[in-house]
């Protein structure tokens, strides 16, 4: 139905997840909604900080093991249809974190990606990724929300 | 009821976090409430803990270094520099001048842009969602700055061993842009800082609040303008010898109070804006990079030097193939936590993250201290006697 | 009684109030937008796109003991907006002597009630539930309970009712001291307006009570009561995202978040025709007059949306002084309209 397309492309509500990372991401992440200079509000799609009211779940860093189920429960919390986008090479892959490693190999503080607690639609490397990237990631992902059930 | 009457029994307690709209870091407070006044809080800080110095042993130094700087988005400079700088002084490295200054410059750079994030953050917290946006609209300039000097936005590595990543140089056509830029921002800067702590109803929210005394303050280990606005005359930069050069004010607060501390950092910016324009003035003219050193077998080093948030301090070994051994990085947030808890005591419910934000909690740094006791069998956080303990003492 | 005006002003003043709703908090946000020097969002989005869309999620059990009530809420408080509104309809005058501004303070002040049950049946992810192992950590203090963001919020809307909302009262009933009467049509009618020759023309020769001493007053005092029955910022304790992220409407998700959306910018545009009403002389009908009602009824979302742009959200202890100043205020409105 087209109303039902159109509205989900009009009225979009982010929520960002910060999973451990090193405050880079989230903040260029928050700077792009936030900051005048890229206002993300034009592009119709407000902040939120309640997963009841959100469509797009944003996480930043790699994902430490304290911090997985409350990602997880927020993830489930969030009504269909939803996305996730990983923000940053930590949330992508892991970062540093995960592959590189001295003598005593890769960290075993986190669990690794994004992806290996919740699924994810849309990954942007990056360390970290520039706001405009961020912007364009995020009206990359509208048109999947419109095309869910 | 008997129970009720003991002094360690609150009303009820509120958890906020560890994802959360005011303290956006993973961090959880737990804030102990009596009819919405805090009478105790608790700051559990070890979930974004990803093992940063354990990654770090046997790495090469000069690829180990570069991961000091993913500590933290906000201060990455001068974990880098810091590294570096401990490493040149264990090692004897000679390095230009230039690459001083221009090392100071990033620094300086940064502790604006961490400031007015700070800021901004604040007046989020607060409420004031426009004073909030114009500080965000401040910042805007100096990452450009940063992107500018460096090629990127937030990890710049602009110092490596020996002196400064080619790219990072500033020739002459960039410092006529570098100090135009500074220009509009030093005006910006002013502007807002005599809008904002004149506008009677910000004042009026955030005066009085979030005490920290002075006795308090060193006891509980605050640092940088946390500690400044407490009164105590204390900044880094005053022993380290690379900001000799450079002549700046110490800003100090008495009050101890969130609008101190805020007032503090707006004219900390100022003084950073000063120090730039004459370290882009005194540019030497030199080549910026010394080549001629060998990395070899060194002993214990250490460094500190002053960050946006207050003193930090790296200390690490290398062995005979220039590999890291123990590496410890000790960051101002840790130090300051115990501050941030003590701060909100006494304040109203909605005041408690006010108050920590205007500690300036960056806390990617600071999830490093779980010790795991293998004799025992458990994990612990080190708790603020600990902490003390382990900072430098201090006089005051 | 004219019972085909009276069926036709029921059906299409609440639709027509309904409509005009779905704009007000687009303007405001765009207002706010213009004021921190950035685009904003477009007009639409706020009440009337992002409406629709929380039409169209899945309808999720929400974490409450009673989800049916919870969910029933927003319905209700829409139907109380829509009884308000009606109530300062002329057709609606003298309908079973509900016309007075007694039953509208009593309609106001059950949805000030409604954040009460609503913050008493919520319970979300974001506060207690959020699992993380912190209580092992052991710390010194130790409390009874942990408790949850709404239920902070339902103490929070609790001292705004009895404390708070005092302005909006007597902003309410300064009129009626002037008029010298409660029912709602004397006071439009003591302010010059007739029903049955209502021009735009005429409009210049009505008498406003806004235009005198004390309505000026009591207009201050019912702008700041409608800040704090909007929670708009400065007195949005009960919502602020500093502690309780959104206070006691956390838990409503797809459709009920869209009653939620809906009761709120409907309450935004009553209370602001009742204002109209009142004020202006003005009441909301089926003919020319619905026209100036409209513009006028622009006004306050208009000035909330500056207010809010410039000032942080106030904790208790500056909102009980505030409120103080503004009730004093009110009751030297009442005062100046007795003599």
């Amino acid at each position: 139905m087209m109303l039902k397309e159109t509205s989900r492309k009009n009225a979009v509500h982010i929520m960002l997840v910060y999973t451990g990372g090193c405050n880079g991401c989230d903040i260029e992440v928050v700077n792009a909604v936030l900051s005048p200079f890229y206002d993300l509000e034009q592009y119709k799609v407000m902040l939120t900080w309640n997963p009841r009211e959100a469509d797009i779940l944003a996480v930043t860093g790699p994902v430490t093991k304290k911090i997985a189920p409350a990602l997880k429960e927020i993830y489930d919390a969030i009504p269909e249809p939803k996305l996730v986008a990983a923000i940053g090479a930590c949330a992508t892959v892991g970062g540093p974190y995960a592959n590189l490693g001295g003598d005593l190999g890769s960290s075993d503080q986190i669990i690794g990606g994004v992806e290996k607690v919740i699924p994810v639609d849309a990954k942007l490397p990056g360390c970290p990724p520039r706001p405009e990237d961020i912007l364009q990631v995020v009206a990359s992902v509208i048109p999947l929300l419109a095309e869910k059930r | 009821m008997a129970d009720t009457d003991r002094k360690d029994r609150a009303e009820y307690e509120v958890p906020l976090g560890i994802v959360h709209s005011a303290l956006l870091e993973p961090f959880r407070t737990r804030l102990f409430v009596d009819d919405e006044t805090v009478v105790d809080a608790e700051i559990t800080y070890d979930s974004a803990h990803r093992g940063i110095e354990r990654i770090m042993e046997g790495m090469p130094v000069q690829k180990g270094l570069i991961i000091t700087e993913r500590i933290c988005g906000i201060c990455s400079h001068i974990h880098l520099w810091n590294g570096t700088r401990m490493v040149e002084q264990g090692l004897g490295i000679e390095v230009p001048q230039r690459a001083h200054h221009i090392r100071v410059i990033g620094n300086e750079l940064e502790r604006i842009h961490s400031h007015l994030l700070f800021l901004g953050h604040a007046f989020e917290i607060l409420g004031h969602e426009t004073f909030s946006m114009r500080c965000f609209m401040l910042r805007e300039p100096v990452q450009n700055i940063l992107f500018f000097l460096s090629g990127n936005r937030v990890h710049y590595t602009i110092s490596v061993i020996g002196g400064i990543r080619p790219r990072a140089d500033i020739d002459k056509e960039k410092r006529r842009t570098l100090l135009g830029m500074l220009n509009s921002l030093e005006e910006g800067c002013k502007n807002f800082a005599n809008r904002a702590l004149k506008d009677s109803l910000i004042v009026s929210r955030i005066k009085e609040i979030g005490y920290l005394s002075k006795d308090d303050a060193v006891k509980y280990g605050a640092l940088g303008p946390n500690l400044r606005a407490s009164g105590v005359c204390e900044d880094v930069r005053t022993r380290v010898s690379e900001y000799s050069n450079f002549d700046f004010d110490i800003i100090v607060y008495d009050g101890g109070a969130v609008l101190d501390r805020v007032a503090c950092r707006v004219f900390e910016v100022l003084e950073s804006i000063k120090i730039i324009r004459q370290a882009l003035e005194t540019l030497p003219d030199e080549e910026p990079m010394n080549v001629d050193f060998e990395i070899g077998e060194m002993g214990f080093s250490t460094s500190y030097n002053e960050a946006a948030r207050g003193e930090i301090y790296d200390s690490c070994a290398l062995d005979e193939s220039g590999r890291i051994k123990n590496y410890i990085n000790r960051t101002p947030s840790m130090s300051s936590i115990s501050a941030m808890e003590v701060s909100c005591i006494g304040d109203h419910l909605t005041d408690a993250s006010l108050i920590i934000a205007s500690c300036d909690p960056c806390l990617t740094c600071t999830n490093r201290i779980t010790v795991v006791d293998e004799n025992k069998g458990r994990e612990y956080v080190l708790g603020p006697d600990e902490i003390r303990s382990m900072t430098r003492r201090r006089r005051i | 009684m004219n019972w085909p005006d009276f069926v036709l002003a029921t059906i299409f003043v609440p639709l027509i109030a309904f409509i005009v709703s779905t704009w007000v908090p687009g303007i405001m946000r765009k207002i706010q937008a213009r004021i921190q020097q950035r685009i904003g969002p477009p007009v639409l989005m706020p009440g009337f796109w992002a409406v629709l869309k929380f039409m169209y999620k899945e309808r999720i059990k929400p974490v409450s003991p009673l989800p049916r009530l919870f969910h029933s809420i927003p319905l209700i408080g829409i139907v109380l907006m829509f009884f308000i509104i009606l109530l300062t309809n002329p057709e609606w005058d003298g309908v079973l002597g509900l016309t007075t501004l007694v039953a509208l303070a009593g309609l106001i002040k059950v949805e000030e009630t409604l954040y009460i049950v609503m913050g008493n049946l919520s319970d979300n992810i974001m506060s207690v539930r959020m699992p993380y192992p912190d209580l092992v950590s052991g710390s010194v203090m130790k409390a009874k309970v942990r408790r949850n963001f709404e239920k902070i919020s339902v103490t929070r809307a609790f001292k705004l009712i009895t404390v708070g909302s005092f302005p909006l009262y007597l902003g309410l009933f300064v009129p009626a001291v002037v008029a010298g009467s409660i029912g709602i049509m004397s006071i439009a009618k003591y302010q010059g307006f007739e029903i049955a020759d209502f021009t735009l023309r005429g409009m210049y020769e009505m008498n406003p009570l806004i235009l005198t001493v004390p309505g000026f007053i009591g207009a201050i005092a019912y702008f700041a009561g409608y800040l704090v029955i909007l929670n708009e910022y400065p007195f949005s304790i009960m919502h602020t995202k500093a502690d309780v992220i959104e206070g006691p409407t956390m838990e409503y998700a797809s459709v009920s978040r869209a009653g939620y959306y809906l009761m709120r910018e409907i309450t935004m545009f009553v209370m602001s025709s009742v204002f109209v009403t009142l004020y202006f002389g003005i009441p909301p009908t089926l003919n020319l007059a619905m026209v100036p009602h409209i513009i006028l009824a622009m006004i306050l979302p208009v000035l909330a949306a500056i207010a809010s742009a410039f000032s942080p959200v106030l904790t208790f202890r500056q909102v009980y002084p505030l409120s103080l100043g503004f009730s004093a205020l009110g009751v030297i409105g009442v005062i100046v309209a007795i003599l």
